[in-house]
């Protein structure tokens, strides 16, 4: 093939033939790589023979009796069931929406309740009077008597255990103002200077 | 008379299933079949294969295209289904030339196989080439299938199928004159 083109190639530049080198003087094309394919097909073709002149293609395979008259019978098929959607997408999408709105209005309305109760419930004006004085009539004497001894005891602030605690005492407790020495503040900060 | 492909697509497009693979694998199974034979060699591994290659069929022929051709899709299907099947159990299946023999054997002595030493002989050669020469030879030397179908199934070029096919032979040649 590369002498052919070879030759081809000196005859035009001899200018002794007036065609291009790969031979085509015409206005045919050929398949890409045409004549090297054409070239394995055909030796292919001649190994081939020799096989077939050795051993024939024949079919020495079998297969047990019947096989492909049941083979059909064993192939498990699943009947397919078209699967209709009771609600239509546009529906679902309209109830998520709502679903959606519903959650954050419950969340919204609790979060709001919740901070007015707290709100009211620190408001002093509201504290029952009665309530107080209930907790503290309510108290055994044994619940009384070892929480003071534990605030005693973290405290160490004398104790003195009075049962009959009147409504005018717990009033006092209430309405007396706290006061802070600044000293015991710088305290505090030096404290937590320390411990940083 | 043999049902066309367009036919076949045109039942099952009717709503009448169950006749469309009916007609499928009526026209189609005995090829298939000896495509994956040719390459597991025993029939209880060709019978498992064909068969997930149906169901895989059965299963795709709803979103088929129409612009490929039925028998070419199966033939994938099958091909793709063979090469998994030897891939996952490559330890069980015969690997070298000893191996063959002893499949062979055995499949004769199970009434599978009736070929003679030439027979097994060529097919211990076949068992020598890489995976996609052994395709390529028995789809062409048993089968004596097209080289532009064989591209449509395997992909790739007609060229390299034949360049594919030439190596193969030849390797094939030298092992039985040797």
């Amino acid at each position: 093939m590369q002498k052919k083109e070879s030759y081809l190639q000196m005859d035009k530049n001899n200018q002794h033939i007036n065609f291009s080198s790969n031979g085509s003087n015409n206005d045919f094309e050929l398949p890409k790589n045409y004549f090297d394919e054409m070239q394995l097909e055909i030796k292919a073709k001649i190994i081939e023979e020799k096989l077939k002149a050795l051993v024939t293609n024949s079919n020495d395979f079998k297969v047990p009796q019947g096989y492909f008259k049941q083979l059909q019978s064993h192939i498990p098929l699943k009947k397919k069931t078209p699967i209709v959607s009771l609600i239509s997408s546009r529906v679902i999408k309209y109830a998520a929406a709502v679903a959606i709105i519903l959650t954050l209005g419950i969340i919204g309305y609790q979060t709001y309740s919740t901070t007015s109760t707290a709100d009211e419930f620190l408001l002093a004006d509201n504290f029952a009077t009665t309530s107080v004085e209930d907790y503290f009539n309510d108290l055994t004497e044994d619940q009384t008597t070892i929480e003071l001894i534990e605030y005693s005891e973290e405290t160490n602030a004398p104790v003195t255990k009075e049962q009959n605690t009147t409504v005018k005492e717990v009033e006092d407790i209430i309405d007396d103002p706290i006061t802070i020495d600044p000293t015991d503040l710088l305290e505090i900060e030096e404290e937590d200077f320390d411990i940083l | 008379m043999e049902v066309t492909d367009q036919q076949i697509l045109e039942t099952y497009k009717k709503g009448k299933q169950d006749l469309a693979f009916s007609q499928l694998m009526t026209k189609y199974q005995e090829r298939i079949y000896w495509h994956i034979r040719r390459m597991v060699l025993k029939h209880d591994d060709a019978n498992d294969i064909i068969q997930n290659t149906f169901i895989k069929a059965w299963k795709g022929l709803e979103k088929f295209r129409e612009e490929a051709n039925l028998y070419t899709w199966l033939y994938r299907i099958a091909t793709n289904e063979t090469i998994t099947f030897i891939n996952q159990n490559k330890k069980r299946l015969a690997q070298n030339i000893d191996d063959v023999a002893e499949v062979l054997q055995q499949e004769k002595t199970d009434n599978h196989y009736t070929g003679e030493e030439i027979k097994i002989k060529l097919q211990q050669a076949i068992s020598t080439l890489p995976e996609k020469q052994k395709l390529v030879f028995n789809m062409k030397y048993f089968q004596e299938m097209k080289y532009q179908d064989m591209a449509d199934i395997l992909g790739g070029s007609v060229g390299s199928l034949k360049a594919s096919y030439f190596h193969a032979v030849k390797k094939i040649e030298e092992f039985l004159t040797k």
